[in-house]
């Protein structure tokens, strides 16, 4: 590990990989400020451009990206009241009463300081427990894996969106759309409509572009412009005490390491995303709070407890991503994505075989926390002035650069074609209320389950008791069923909706 | 639009599995003890049929939803007039962008993609959509040709 680590450190420093992480999180930051755009859209607009490049600085524009669109959305939260991103949900209740009273300054600090110490934290736990996590998955057969991915699937099915059975919907309408193409076992034809160009299945980036960017697009045309709403907060304004440093975040430590805590614990969960540790933290630090009357009317604490559990989501996102090739969120799916166009492949390998470069991204998003902070401080007025360019401007734009990323895939129309269909379908879900993360990570786990399930039935000639004789594959069985359990108790209690 | 949907996936699932399988899915040599190239596919299209069952029974069973937006969605803008009709039209220029594109190339497909989808949104000035239509997929012409080597049609 001591190896791969120097070896990681000698590869990030080059100034390629300082760029783009500075391209990347300035992106990231400006992207994630615009209402409707976020982190997973920029990302995979720009994977297209990362195929270019070379490994470490494409893994550094797009985890900049991410790092960057995460804190992004805070700042339309608390200048517009309208999160960039849904994680910045929770950012609203204390963000934009604070900017109301003349403090923007003293919110949009406190939530970017927030989300450096999160996102540091989190990226450095990420540092410690991947490789050992990848090493206990390197015992892992056909049926563990695919067990694991069981269990993963049926957790971002079940826990994402407020509906159990629209979430498994949407996750088993993934693994149906993956099945295109040709059977991996025997080689025969699945779903290609007589077009040989199916035979190769659905490509990911068109698919991915689609079912975020052009179904955002159909949503945002048909909504009146959140901006225009009047209710703005007037920055010009600014009270004697619009000031935020470090010896008053160091004064909530407590709710700072809780709140990472929650973060790095949820993110690692597959399907949950930020939201959900946004708002619990929340929750907490009011409920810890000496003055919990002030949470909803510009308490800073509102502000630095949702902003920081968001941003230590990151770390806590990637460790199974990169460790076990299971997506934590939308995002690190398309993060996924990015490792697979670079010619490598998340799981336990990944650290074996690609140790120095593995580990040089790993430091990087560690040491980006510094630049986080300058590039935030730098483009805040220009994220700022960019809430300004009318949407009729902004999204046809997006439409242009997503039709590029697309062609570019395979340089094929017909994937121009497979992204605008995902937008429709991408839509048509959203529009019903079921959620698009276990639609996105069933499609992306397809393939490599139904391997590992078949994989598994021809070591045991057809034997299905392969999956319960072996105690690892065991025990993610019994967390399944668990799941399940709690899942369907859950869903009898709760009013149906959503 | 629960009801609806569920019923949706109902029929979806169950057309999948009994219609579109058989028709599209090769049987492929036969290995004992292998599952045939039909059985994820189908089990699949099954699930997603049985799912969408209990979720229509449980909507018809349950009390009706609480106020409030899903915890994991933004808040969403209120609708505009004529939204369904402005979506109507941006599904339209969507659809007919990768046809443009085989017939008149990325360039002039895009601007016309362009400028459509600014009318849609509702711009009306001129000096805006034009420069607008053309910088934009110009500019992005220019950087993936030259910066990028992709050869766009």
């Amino acid at each position: 590990m001591v190896d791969h680590l120097l070896s990681g450190f000698v590869l990030l420093l080059s100034w390629q990989a300082l760029l783009a992480a500075l391209v990347g999180l300035s992106i990231g930051i400006v992207i994630g400020a615009i209402p409707g755009l976020g982190p997973t859209i920029a990302i995979a607009v720009m994977l297209p451009i990362t195929f270019a490049m070379p490994f470490v600085p494409a893994m550094m524009l797009v985890l900049g990206i991410y790092q960057g669109g995460i804190y992004g959305g805070s700042i339309s939260a608390i200048l517009y009241n309208i999160p960039g991103t849904a994680a910045a949900s929770a950012t609203v209740f204390d963000g934009f009463p604070l900017a109301q009273k003349g403090k923007a300054r003293r919110a949009l600090k406190a939530a970017l300081y927030a989300s450096v110490v999160g996102n540091g934290l989190s990226c450095l736990v990420l540092l410690l427990v991947a490789a050992p996590l990848a090493s206990l998955a390197l015992r892992f057969g056909p049926p563990e894996t695919a067990m694991l991915m069981l269990f993963a699937l049926i957790v971002v099915g079940a826990v994402s969106g407020r509906s159990l059975f629209k979430g498994l919907i949407a996750m088993m309408a993934g693994l149906l759309f993956s099945t295109v193409g040709l059977d991996p076992v025997l080689g025969s034809s699945r779903f290609s409509f007589d077009l040989r160009i199916l035979d190769s299945g659905i490509a990911l980036i068109p698919v991915l572009v689609g079912l975020f960017a052009v179904s955002e697009i159909l949503v945002q045309v048909g909504e009146r412009d959140p901006t225009a709403s009047g209710a703005v907060a007037d920055t010009r304004q600014n009270a004697a005490d619009d000031v935020f440093g470090w010896l008053e975040l160091w004064r909530m430590r407590m709710t700072v390491f809780l709140s990472a805590v929650i973060g790095l614990v949820i993110g690692a969960l597959p399907g949950i995303g930020s939201t959900a540790p946004a708002f619990l933290s929340y929750e907490l630090a009011k409920h810890r709070s000496k003055t919990p009357q002030e949470f909803g009317h510009g308490a800073i604490e509102g502000v630095v407890a949702p902003e920081t559990a968001n941003n230590a989501v990151t770390g806590g996102a990637l460790i199974p991503a990169l460790a076990l090739a299971i997506p934590g969120d939308a995002t690190t799916a398309v993060i996924i994505g990015a490792l697979m166009l670079q010619g490598l492949t998340p799981g336990p390998f990944l650290f074996q075989n690609n140790g120095p470069e593995v580990y040089a991204i790993l430091i990087g998003v560690i040491l980006q926390t510094i630049p986080t902070i300058i590039v935030g401080l730098i483009l805040l007025p220009v994220a700022v002035k960019l809430l300004s360019v009318p949407r009729t401007v902004i999204f046809p734009a997006v439409l242009v650069m997503c039709v590029v990323g697309a062609y570019a895939t395979n340089y094929n129309v017909f994937d121009v074609g497979v992204m605008v269909a995902a937008g429709f379908v991408g839509f048509g879900f959203r529009r019903c209320g079921y959620p698009l993360p276990p639609l996105l990570i069933g499609f992306i786990l397809g393939a490599p389950f139904e391997a590992a399930v078949r994989q598994s039935l021809l070591m045991s000639q057809g034997d299905l008791s392969i999956f319960v004789s072996r105690p690892i594959s065991l025990v993610f069985i019994a967390l399944t069923l668990a799941m399940i359990a709690v899942s369907l108790r859950v869903a009898r209690r709760m009013p149906v909706g959503g | 639009m629960e009801k609806a949907s569920a019923v949706f996936f109902i029929a979806f699932g169950l057309l999948v599995a009994f219609v579109v399988i058989p028709l599209e899915v090769d049987g492929g040599p036969i290995i004992p003890g292998q599952p045939g190239p039909a059985f994820l596919p189908k089990l699949l299209a099954l699930g997603i049929a049985l799912a969408a069952a209990l979720h229509l029974l449980f909507t018809l069973l349950a009390r009706p939803a609480g106020p409030g937006p899903a915890p994991d969605e933004a808040a969403a803008s209120p609708p505009l007039p004529g939204g369904a009709a402005r979506r109507w039209l941006a599904a339209l220029a969507m659809a007919l962008y990768a046809p443009a594109i085989l017939l008149a190339g990325f360039f002039a497909a895009s601007a016309a993609a362009c400028a459509a989808m600014m009318l849609i949104f509702g711009e009306r000035r001129v000096l805006t959509i034009v420069p607008v239509a053309v910088g934009v997929p110009g500019a992005t012409w220019l950087f993936a040709s030259q910066a990028l080597n992709i050869t766009l049609p």
